[in-house]
């Protein structure tokens, strides 16, 4: 969704062939209360239309699975031909000869394949019986038939983790190296829908993060060409980074678009901020009256833009305003001008990952701060008190550093021990907390420019 | 007139060359061998002199060698690695 000036996400259709176990939308589209109503043809024509006016540039189609709608290839070319950049998600298993040469045809530009194990029994375990064989052999005829059209269209696959398939993440890369391609999109399990349901599947933070670890050493080892493109907070990016003492992960903003460049359709044409405001996660702020009134449909609308001083969309964005940084750790993080921190609408966990590290540089720092370290050989370095230069041979990169970073670099230089340097610093007047230090001396060590005495 | 290095620089000895770095430019450069040797011996020194200890320490004739051993003091220069005072 980078580079786009506005993003709809579209669940297109409710139907779906499979059932998959963690499916978030499972409530939704397939449960008691679901709704039945879905727009037609002439309907997506005419929110393709408003789509334009409104200024979005990029559509995302999924659902439910977006080839169960027959005209789905029509809906495509018409977006393409009014200047919409259109990419799909699908699960892969109607990719036949006939969908695929209709889908190049059409003009998308990116096509998402859901997979969640490299191990068939694991995946159809998830996604049902037969799966894995499917969608591999239809990524292989996907292939050959781009390859034949001359079209460019980037293929990537998308694969949740969860605590079944958390071992096997790391057999990602051969295969898509095998495969001809070269994005691999890993996301979180979404608590609620299917996965409520099937609690076998839920993981922990801790496996989470050791999962995403193992996959970069591996991934790193035999397929270097493979992005893994990991929706995960700067302070996560940061902390891998760290441990592998390289920027293998861009430690983006983490900062929710939704409601403002990014927003969500379903089926009947209901229009949401974000696919979240819908879903069991966001009762909690339904029931406390946070999230008002109703959402507006667009067969309503005129203008896209007429739907921004609704009740719905306003209590939405002044719940975004209010729940940013209002977390304890959110007021100490490095991070805190880049990330808006936890989604008001998911459940806690998604800030315990912030806990999660927070526990984790706590626990380098005690173990940090009763050694001595020293610069590294490969090192060049220019130390005093008001500014440091350090350049590390291998990477080529001049880093600055100036008033405490300063200090602490000259004590490392005059061996002195990180306890004695932190109680310097608080003499010196600098009021910086532990953890500051404890994570300055993580960059330090992990991107090689000090190492332990 | 005689050589100085200069005060924008950062060296370190490494493995078998010498790194110096020009902070203000931000650009690295490895000096091996010859080129080690010619910069250790730069500091207060003329270009006679050093012409000397390197046909000494490499057991060749001076005239042979006067050609780049300039021409390398030069680039020295020019890259603003040193100054001539």
């Amino acid at each position: 969704m980078v580079g786009f000036k506005r993003t709809l996400l579209w669940d297109i259709t409710p139907e779906c062939n499979l059932r998959c176990k963690h499916c978030y939308n499972a409530e939704k589209y397939f449960g008691e209360n679901r709704k039945n109503d879905v727009l037609s043809y002439s309907q997506c024509i005419d929110v393709i239309n408003k789509l334009v006016k409104g200024g979005f540039d990029h559509i995302h189609l999924l659902g439910g699975e977006p080839l169960m709608r027959k005209d789905i290839f029509d809906i495509i070319s018409y977006a393409n031909l009014k200047g919409v950049t259109v990419t799909i998600n699908t699960n892969g298993a109607l990719l036949d000869e006939q969908n695929i040469e209709k889908l190049i045809e059409s003009g998308i530009k990116q096509i998402s394949i859901s997979l969640d194990s490299t191990d068939p029994q694991i995946n159809d375990n998830i996604r049902g019986v037969g799966t894995f064989r499917k969608v591999i052999e239809n990524i292989a005829l996907l292939k050959s038939k781009l390859k034949k059209s001359n079209k460019y269209v980037l293929i990537q696959i998308s694969t949740v983790i969860i605590k079944n398939n958390a071992e096997d993440i790391i057999n990602f890369p051969k295969i898509l190296k095998e495969l001809g391609i070269n994005v691999l999109n890993v996301l979180s399990l979404y608590k609620c829908g299917n996965a409520n349901r099937n609690k076998e599947l839920l993981y922990d933070l801790n496996i989470e993060l050791r999962a995403i670890k193992r996959l970069i050493e591996v991934k790193n080892r035999v397929y270097p060409d493979l992005f893994l493109q990991l929706d995960c907070k700067p302070i996560v990016a940061r902390y891998l980074n760290r441990v592998f003492g390289k920027k293998y992960i861009e430690e983006n903003k983490s900062v929710c678009r939704a409601g403002e460049s990014i927003w969500l359709l379903e089926p009947n044409g209901d229009i949401y901020p974000c696919g979240s405001c819908n879903l069991s996660t966001a009762e909690a702020c339904k029931r406390e009256g946070k999230l008002k009134g109703k959402p507006v449909n667009i067969l309503e609308l005129e203008y896209f833009e007429n739907i921004e001083n609704h009740i719905f969309y306003k209590s939405f964005r002044k719940l975004k305003e209010e729940n940013k940084h209002n977390k304890r750790l959110c007021k100490v993080c490095e991070f805190n001008s880049i990330c808006d921190g936890a989604c008001p609408l998911k459940l806690e966990d998604e800030y315990s990952i912030c806990d999660v590290i927070s526990q984790e540089e706590q626990r380098y720092y005690d173990k940090l701060k009763f050694n001595r370290y020293k610069i590294c050989e490969n090192v060049l370095t220019k130390i005093d008190d008001k500014e440091s230069v350090l350049f590390r041979m291998d990477e080529g990169v001049v880093k600055r550093f100036n008033n405490w970073k300063s200090l602490v670099l000259k004590y490392i230089e005059n061996n002195e021990g990180i306890k004695d340097i932190y109680s310097e610093l608080l003499r010196s007047g600098y009021n910086i907390s532990e953890i500051e230090l404890s994570r300055f001396l993580l960059d330090l060590k992990c991107f090689g420019y000090i190492k332990r005495l | 007139m005689a050589y100085f290095k200069s005060d924008k620089i950062i060296e370190k000895p490494i493995e078998n060359y010498i790194a110096v770095l020009d902070v203000d430019s931000e650009q690295c450069y490895k000096l091996e061998d010859v080129a080690k040797f010619i910069w250790e011996n730069i500091e207060n020194n003329e270009f006679e002199n050093i012409l000397q200890l390197v046909s000494k320490e490499f057991s060749c004739d001076k005239e042979s060698i006067r050609g780049d051993i300039e021409e390398f003091i030069e680039q020295l220069l020019e890259k603003k690695l040193i100054v001539e005072l």
